[in-house]
């Protein structure tokens, strides 16, 4: 009998789908090529027995790990690759022998935890496919691990493939990740001490601007949001506003929690480098989350700041009343908002024409607003003023300019006023995702406005840049919109879903039973409805047995186990003319293990029809249209 | 009781260790991964209850085996759901009874058992369990499986020559041949004249065509002989340390069908506890098995306990034969005394590590070991 090498394996595609997973370690585009690669030379020199000792196999696995170790990927992950590459030479040479059981949950378990080590390497939205093909591939797998020990005991093997099955395991999947408590003990990764990069903070307003890159810098979930408070500027010397010590000095929070109109806000900083240790904030924020050790403390000005640097992508969550500042000033801070250099009596002369004969302190800063949005060009790259008299120069002689001029402009002439105001830089929220509801804020978005205080109202956000009509929110072309929508979904509901994502599910689903009882309770009809409808539904099901459906005329006995016979006396004249010749004294059954131990390609449909053959002849069991028809495809593949 | 097998614990370990990776890392799709081995151990759990809770199992109040062979028979498994079931496993104390790998929706199948029992004896239906694994085999679900009914292992029997037979009768389908004639039989002798009352279908129509006269026909006596097989149930062992009970019970048994097979009718009387079975020839061979295989030791010091109420019940002209498992002393001054011992036929079978026979001088002796009997002293 010619020797006859096993087939492949559903385990295989799970190893070929942890050997891809174990490439992408590598960081190299084309190491899961390399993978597949080897993963098909492997199915193609297929052993018929074992050719390596388990002492071999130790000693390369050894090797392999420590050479590992020497050839680094170029961004690090050293233990995932050394361990990873020896696990899979492991698997790669197992796969040219055939496997016993213990081998095979051995190669099993060692591609999950390659496609494990897959999911913290590819964290982007190309795993989903990967994830696709292990929720297919694991349970199959498994499934396959268990019919193998049920083998010789089959009339008819079960389905490896079953879509109910997948889509069992897939629900279960899903409320484990929704709902199983996650806790996370790593340490923030950064650098301890403020970070002068990213936002510098400081503002020459003699200086022309440059047009910010499209770069992403976060996402941010919420509504209406407008100005993002980073860093507020309140000393002005040589053309310069700097944060004074006083800016980062301890703020006193109000109660935190849920206050009364207190919305929610979720950002996610894509770029910590251009953030820096100044969270961007709106409103009055009244409560933080996101940060385990070393939590953002409030500064005076109402932003957060870290006390550390992030290196990587970060999310935090706040709670924050939209609205101005209702802070009191001590009359230290009055004073120190106050400050301004002197101006010039041209200067003095124009304000006090413009805005001389209004008393509210409100009225007059809305005037100087107003002034600069209908008086003056918003430009990019204007020239430098004189650095001299730059305040004079933009007044009278260029009135264009970026927001930094206009931000320091009108904050000098509010202090000229009388007006506490400080400049604030930060970012403005105008580009919208209308399908997921967030706002992309890139470094183009970067903005530097004028907040004032005023008595009894806080410090109110003043910006004098005239942008044409205001702050129009932008839409981006659908695809592009659509995209953003994916990889947002992807990064904030998948791989950065975390315990406060999960309590915020929580709560809305009590949300939502508690809003369904008050609907019951309110509206008992459509309760009495609802229920009649329900059980008239269970009992139609119920009733359905009833109605009797027509009686297929049922094959006499001796026809069942004569076609049984059919079957099994062709399949024995198709093997004999194979040369396997069922002896007068051998039962179906020894004659079945004699094939067994001989080996033939079509093992499966000889078991099925022998089974079947002795079920019906032996065992007075029927023969199903069904069965018989699964013989004849059988009978076909063998005489083929 | 639901219980994780061994690949369900080592897969265990792997998703708790996901799982302190994933306390130390950021990303949420370790948790999708991890979320997929639970969803199957989840999965496994609640298919395998209901795969256990719908099937019906009826298993055969009684299987057949002989020692060292398979079991006969077949339990019914059927699966009255629409859909498949399967990855059944029935163990019991002495070993994996059955394993089904799958139940199409609405048949029903049938399995021999996958066990061989090499000790004769009675198995009952205790201890079963039934277990399922389905589909994953990472958790299993068993229950206990108590059913009446029991596994009967056979003790092997051997060919031996038959023992000799005494007290023959006339009876159709026995095997030796009488010194007469009758009407009736298999072995034709010859033709004789018609007499009165002879029945019509008698005649034996070629020869009484000659012109001779009608002639009927006559057939050779069948004779059928009496044994009594009488088997000492004592304890003790073998050298090789297996109980003596087992070897005499295949000797018996083989004596008996031997006798059987030879047309003659035997009882069989346990001497440890007095118990008589009568066994004629037309009865199959299962009978005298089962009494062999239900056969159990007894502490009886000496055989001739109950020696004489059997010989009360047995037929007087029935030859005996002694199968014993070691010495007694007191049986051949008992044969001697007792008159319903004289003039029968006496053999006894001696199993062969009983090295000293001076006791039963005077009585034939043959001998017998594991799977063999031989003349011999």
């Amino acid at each position: 009998m010619k020797d006859r090498k096993p087939g492949i394996e559903i385990r295989h595609y799970l190893i070929l789908l942890g050997l891809i997973c174990h490439g992408f370690v590598w960081e190299l585009w084309f190491m899961p090529l390399i993978m597949t690669g080897l993963w098909m030379v492997a199915i193609m020199v297929k052993r018929d027995k074992r050719y390596l000792s388990q002492t071999a196999e130790a000693v390369i696995f050894f090797l392999v790990l420590v050479g590992g170790f020497k050839i680094k990927p170029s961004s690090g992950h050293i233990w995932f690759t050394a361990l990873g590459n020896a696990l899979a030479v492991t698997q790669l040479i197992r796969m040219t022998w055939p496997s016993n059981r213990r081998e095979r949950i051995l190669s099993t378990a060692m591609a999950i935890t390659h496609v494990a080590v897959g999911s913290q390497v590819v964290f982007n939205y190309p795993f989903a496919l990967i994830l696709i093909a292990a929720i297919i591939l694991i349970p199959t797998t498994l499934n396959e691990l268990e019919v193998r020990r049920f083998k010789g005991t089959y009339t008819r093997p079960p389905d490896l493939i079953n879509w109910q099955r997948t889509a069992g395991v897939f629900a279960f999947m899903m409320v484990f990740f929704l709902f199983f408590p996650r806790w996370q003990l790593s340490p923030f990764s950064g650098r301890f001490g403020l970070r002068r990069r990213g936002f510098v903070p400081e503002l020459n307003s003699a200086r022309g601007g440059n047009q910010g890159t499209h770069q992403l810098v976060l996402r941010i979930e919420g509504r209406d949001v407008t100005y993002l408070r980073c860093l507020a500027l309140d000393t002005f010397r040589d053309n310069t506003w700097r944060a004074g010590k006083a800016i980062y000095q301890f703020r006193k929070q109000p109660v935190s929690g849920e206050g009364t109109g207190s919305v929610y806000r979720r950002v996610t900083v894509a770029a910590p480098d251009l953030v820096g240790s100044m969270l961007p904030v709106d409103g009055q924020v009244v409560d933080m989350e996101g940060f385990r050790y070393r939590k953002p403390y409030p500064a005076e000005f109402g932003g957060f700041i870290l006390p550390f640097n992030r290196n990587q992508p970060f999310t935090y969550e706040y709670w924050t009343v939209p609205g101005p500042l209702a802070d009191d000033l001590h009359p230290n801070q009055k004073e120190r908002y106050l400050r301004h250099p002197p101006f010039g009596p041209k200067i003095d002369q124009w304000l006090d024409q413009l805005i001389g004969h209004e008393e509210d302190p409100l009225r007059r800063a809305t005037i100087l607003v107003n002034y600069f949005l209908t008086e003056f060009n918003y430009t990019i790259g204007a020239p430098d003023l004189n650095r001299h008299s730059a305040l004079e120069e933009f007044l009278f002689e260029k009135r264009e300019g970026h927001c930094e001029r206009f931000a320091s402009a009108l904050t000098l002439l509010l202090r000229g006023s009388g007006i506490p105001a400080r400049v604030v830089i930060g970012y403005v929220a105008t580009e919208r995702n209308p399908l997921g509801g967030f706002y992309n804020v890139r470094a183009r978005h970067a903005h530097a406005w004028t907040e004032a205080w005023f008595e009894g109202k806080g410090w109110i956000t003043l910006d004098a840049t005239p942008f044409g009509t205001g702050l129009d929110v932008e839409y981006g072309r659908f695809v592009q919109t659509f995209y953003e929508w994916i990889e947002y979904v992807w990064y904030s509901k998948i791989v950065d879903f975390g315990s406060s994502d999960q309590i915020r599910l929580v709560s809305g689903i009590g949300g939502g039973i508690a809003a369904v009882v008050r609907a019951v309770r309110k509206g008992w009809n459509v309760l009495a409805i609802a229920l009649g409808g329900i059980f008239a539904l269970i009992l139609l099901r119920s009733l359905a047995p009833l109605v009797k459906r027509p009686v297929m005329p049922r094959k006499p006995r001796d026809w069942t186990a004569q076609e049984a016979h059919h079957f099994y006396g062709r399949m024995l004249r198709v093997l004999a003319r194979q040369h396997l010749i069922r002896s007068p004294s051998q039962t179906p059954l020894e004659f079945l293990r004699f094939l067994e131990e001989n080996g033939h390609e079509r093992m499966d449909d000889i078991r099925l029809i022998t089974f079947c053959f002795c079920d019906v002849r032996y065992g007075r069991t029927d023969l199903p249209p069904s069965t018989a028809q699964e013989l004849k495809s059988a009978l076909k593949r063998i005489i083929a | 009781m639901i219980f994780p097998t061994k690949f369900g614990y080592g897969l265990a370990c792997l998703a708790l260790l996901m799982y302190i990776a994933s306390m130390q890392e950021l990303s949420g799709l370790l948790f999708l991964v991890l979320g997929i081995i639970i969803g199957c151990y989840i999965y496994n759990l609640i298919a395998a209850i209901r795969h256990l809770s719908s099937l019906r199992i009826t298993p055969a109040n009684t299987l057949t085996a002989t020692e060292g062979q398979p079991v006969r028979g077949t339990w019914t498994f059927r699966n009255p759901t629409s859909r498949m079931r399967g990855f059944i496993e029935i163990k019991s104390t002495w070993g994996p009874l059955f394993r089904v790998g799958a139940i199409p929706p609405g048949e029903c199948i049938r399995r021999s058992p996958e066990l061989t029992l090499v000790k004769r004896g009675v198995y009952p239906y205790t201890g079963l369990t039934v277990s399922c694994g389905f589909p994953f085999g990472l958790i299993r679900y068993q229950r206990p499986f108590d059913r009446a009914g029991e596994i009967l292992v056979y003790p092997s029997v051997y060919h031996c020559d038959p023992p000799h037979a005494g007290g023959f009768i006339p009876m159709l389908g026995g095997q030796m041949k009488g010194k007469y004639r009758t009407s009736m039989g298999d072995q034709f002798h010859g033709v004789r004249p018609m007499q009165e009352r002879d029945p019509v279908k008698l005649i034996h129509w070629p020869s009484s065509s000659k012109g001779q006269g009608m002639m009927v026909k006559e057939f050779d006596e069948e004779l059928s002989g009496r044994v009594c097989v009488l088997v000492d149930s004592r304890r003790n062992s073998t050298p090789e340390d297996s109980p003596a009970l087992d070897w005499a019970a295949r000797a018996a048994g083989s004596l008996a069908l031997a006798a059987l097979d030879k047309g003659n009718q035997i009882s069989l009387a346990n001497l440890g506890t007095g118990e008589i079975s009568h066994v004629s020839p037309f009865n199959g061979s299962d009978i005298v098995l089962e009494i062999m295989a239900r056969m159990e030791e007894h502490q009886a010091a000496t055989v001739i306990t109950h020696l004489e109420d059997i010989l009360a019940h047995v037929p007087k002209k029935s030859s005996l034969c002694f199968v014993l498992i070691g010495e007694d002393r007191d049986l051949p001054g008992f044969l001697q005394e007792n008159p319903a011992c004289a003039k029968r036929l006496i053999f006894v079978y001696l199993p062969d590590f009983v090295e000293n026979t001076a006791w039963l001088k005077g009585y034939p002796i043959c001998r017998y070991s594991a799977h063999q009997i031989y003349h011999g002293r």
